[in-house]
């Protein structure tokens, strides 16, 4: 199934770019797709702690499961005002 | 009348205000500004870029004044954020709240802030004078 990833952030930073699309097995999760994205990170525990996420922009759980066409959002802390 | 703005362009208070139309019921209007300051934890700051995933804070935004609406009798909300490259001095953020009284107009505008600050999807990085920059939690 096909995702777009949508960064921000620190994440841009770290990825150098603000949205990717992946190509993932059906029921991925949230948090799987986190790690498919940073598999390179030493601290992914850690990263994936200080993480929100949102599906097509509501927030979800890390295990939410992932379908075809969803827009997955990593949210570092947020910090308006 | 609610309004949520999401700009790259300064806030101009004086014109958004102006926006708000008068209701006769309504005896309280409390206004909120958020100004870049030239400080944080011990570091001098210089300015703050501000990024947001636009689609989903207008979305929490629009809910968070909803929210607001099932507490306290409030007649009208305008909230506009800036984004971008900001200086000391630049407003960011302002909010306005219009209700029949003060009391409820206080405490929305107290509740939207914090609510804003815990939920929407809207970062600082901070410069500061040597030089460095950080992304920011917030911690208020």
């Amino acid at each position: 199934m096909h995702v777009t990833i949508r960064l921000f952030a620190k994440l841009k930073e770290m990825a150098g770019v603000s949205s990717l699309a992946l190509d993932l097995p059906p029921d991925t999760t949230a948090a799987q797709a986190l790690g498919a994205v940073f598999h390179d990170e030493p601290n992914l525990a850690a990263l994936r702690d200080a993480l929100l996420f949102a599906i097509n922009t509501t927030y979800v759980p890390a295990d939410a499961c992932l379908h075809d066409g969803d827009e997955l959002a990593f949210i570092p802390p947020v910090s308006g005002g | 009348m609610d309004a949520i703005i999401i700009t790259t362009e300064p806030i101009d208070v004086d014109a958004l205000r102006a926006q708000l139309p008068a209701h006769p019921c309504c005896g309280a209007h409390v206004q909120f500004e958020g100004i870049v300051r030239n400080h944080n934890h011990g570091k001098a700051v210089t300015g703050i870029d501000y990024e947001c995933f636009v689609e989903m804070a207008e979305r929490e935004l629009a809910l968070i004044v909803t929210e607001a609406k099932t507490q306290w009798p409030i007649h009208d909300v305008l909230l506009a954020h800036r984004m971008g490259a900001l200086q000391v001095g630049d407003v960011s953020l302002v909010l306005c709240v219009r209700a029949p009284h003060r009391a409820e107009a206080f405490a929305a505008c107290a509740w939207i802030i914090t609510a804003l600050k815990k939920r929407v999807p809207i970062w600082k990085k901070e410069r500061y004078a040597d030089g460095h920059t950080e992304w920011t939690a917030c911690t208020h």
